[in-house]
């Protein structure tokens, strides 16, 4: 599936930055994903928020976490290709930018260690001095500077992860995969973590946030466009042993964005919509053909 | 009246869940109880040694007086100077090798080499020796080649184990920040391991002091406490060769603090634990 110009009306679509092409990947004789395809684009809004933010989201052992390796170059697909950047090369471990759950982060390095480690392997940044110069800011727009001489382990949960993705942005990824940011958060703490995953995306035009989630309520939430991944051959919607892509729904042409989005009625219903596609999704009701 | 009256039923019921949370699994203890406890069970352990012991074996005061007799003497200082300068060439020289191994883990090529050393630690030290007389000529040489080998097959065990079960996660994590293979080698491999390069150093101490005197005495030759210990009929008997034990434990006890602490001072995100 590829976003097109119908799926969004009010947007200049601007070259791929990140294709998936017909991605398939087995483990142990075992398929895990079947032909997944897909392309972002660089996207421009006039007028309204300017980075892009997308999920995607399906239920657990739906093969997001395969798929997501695969996109960040960290697994080879068996068949396939994904392609990154404005050129379109394929991808490679450094290419585009992965928050993993838990958000990971040197512990023995002080948060600004951290973000100047990361700095040190960014082209677009001159000197040492640009470098902190730009860590600097960086945390102050994440509202961590005061943390800048803390150690990870001192830091909140909260703290860690925009940490971590402040760490993905000064490396110089535009496009930043975050794998599974709500799990295990209560209701507040995900709203706080789906407002700061908003901020971050709308940051520079150039941003594109990849949100993996099983979580329907902040992906339809804060998301422009999400991908309904699961086990369901696509063309048909019968259900299937291997996991794709099975629906592709552009939120901004159905909720158009609004800060109070979530206590829009559509809202509720798309909710309604994909919580009822969920358990087909998680390949619930399957029976093996005789 | 009772005695439950005479005391305050307050204090009594405070020291009796003091008492009990000693006795709990899993329960913290502060600094102050651990010291204190530690002072009686060693004064109990004292006691039991002297209270215990077998007519053969020295009591307390009879080492204490081996001791002072035997700082009195040059051959202690020179035997405790030689064993000193062993154990600290032999810390250092382990320590590189045995980090160096480990580190080199990380490499395919070399793991089975890594691996075919860790198996060492089987290897009878006393067989050994034949070895170093044929490579090395001087005392000092043979004796440091047999306790850098002793130690440095169990701090690369160790120390291997450490760099095998760094998760594949965190290669991973620097992977998605642009770094390179050997950027990742250098941050995850060796610098985030510091913390138990320097835990897998107190053992390599504790090692080299047990093995000091054994490599001292198979070796034959250039004197050290352990010689002294051998030839003790020299120096009075049993007694001092405890005494000589005693200074050897305090010695390691000390280097073993001085680690711990230089641990803290190289590794400043680890927390130092409260109580224990």
């Amino acid at each position: 599936m590829s976003s097109d110009k119908a799926l969004f009306p009010y947007s200049i679509l601007k070259s791929p930055i990140l294709t998936a092409k017909g991605v398939s990947k087995s483990y142990d004789g075992r398929q895990i994903l079947n032909d997944v395809k897909f392309t972002i684009h660089d996207v421009v809004r006039p007028g309204q928020r300017e980075g892009q933010l997308l999920s995607i989201l399906g239920p657990s052992g739906a093969g997001k976490t395969t798929l997501l390796r695969i996109l960040c170059g960290l697994e080879k697909p068996d068949s396939g290709s994904v392609l990154v950047g404005t050129d379109q090369q394929p991808v490679v471990a450094g290419r585009v930018g992965v928050v993993a759950q838990h958000s990971p982060l040197l512990e023995h390095r002080r948060a600004l260690g951290n973000m100047l480690f990361a700095a040190s392997g960014n082209p677009e940044l001159q000197d040492s001095a640009d470098e902190e110069e730009q860590a600097m800011q960086l945390l102050k727009s994440f509202g961590i500077e005061d943390q800048a001489d803390k150690f990870p382990a001192k830091l909140s949960g909260g703290q860690r992860q925009r940490l971590a993705i402040a760490q993905q942005i000064i490396a110089g990824n535009d496009v930043i995969f975050l794998d599974e940011p709500f799990k295990g958060l209560d209701l507040v703490a995900k709203r706080k973590v789906g407002d700061m995953i908003i901020e971050t995306s709308n940051r520079t035009e150039k941003t594109t946030i990849i949100v993996v989630t099983h979580d329907i309520y902040e992906a339809v939430r804060i998301s422009d466009m999400i991908w309904l991944m699961g086990l369901q051959d696509p063309s048909t919607g019968d259900p299937a042993h291997v996991a794709s892509i099975v629906a592709q729904i552009n939120l901004m042409d159905i909720i158009s964005w609004r800060d109070d989005r979530h206590r829009l009625p559509a809202y509720l219903d798309m909710i309604e919509h994909i919580a009822d596609r969920f358990p087909a999704l998680a390949g619930l009701g399957f029976k093996d053909p005789e | 009246m009772s005695t439950t009256e005479e005391t305050p039923p307050g204090v009594f019921s405070s020291l009796k869940s003091k008492l009990k949370k000693q006795f709990t699994p899993n329960e913290s203890q502060s600094d102050t109880t651990f010291w204190l406890l530690g002072t009686l069970q060693l004064i109990f352990l004292v006691l039991l040694w002297e209270l215990w012991r077998a007519p053969t074996i020295p009591g307390t005061v009879g080492v204490l007086t081996a001791f002072v007799n035997l700082v009195q003497t040059y051959d202690f200082w020179e035997g405790l100077f030689s064993s000193l300068t062993l154990a600290m060439c032999s810390l250092l020289a382990a320590t590189a090798i045995s980090l160096t191994l480990s580190y080199s883990y990380a490499i395919p090529f070399m793991r089975p080499m890594v691996t075919l050393f860790t198996k060492f630690r089987f290897f009878a030290l006393l067989g050994l020796t034949i070895v170093p007389r044929i490579l090395f000529e001087g005392s000092f040489k043979i004796r440091l080649s047999l306790l850098v080998f002793g130690v440095s097959v169990y701090f690369a065990t160790g120390m291997m184990a450490v760099v095998r079960d760094i998760p594949r996660k965190r290669f991973e994590y620097l992977q998605t920040l642009g770094k390179t293979d050997w950027q990742v080698f250098w941050e995850i491999v060796v610098i985030e391991t510091i913390p138990h390069a320097f835990e897998n150093m107190r053992q390599n101490n504790a090692i080299t002091f047990t093995l000091l005197p054994l490599v001292e005495v198979i070796s034959r030759t250039g004197g050290g406490l352990g010689m002294m210990m051998w030839d003790s009929k020299k120096y009075g008997g049993p007694v001092a060769t405890f005494a000589m034990e005693l200074v050897l434990l305090l010695i390691g006890v000390c280097l073993d603090h001085l680690i711990k602490k230089g641990r803290l001072a190289a590794c400043p995100h680890l927390e130092k634990k409260k109580g224990h």
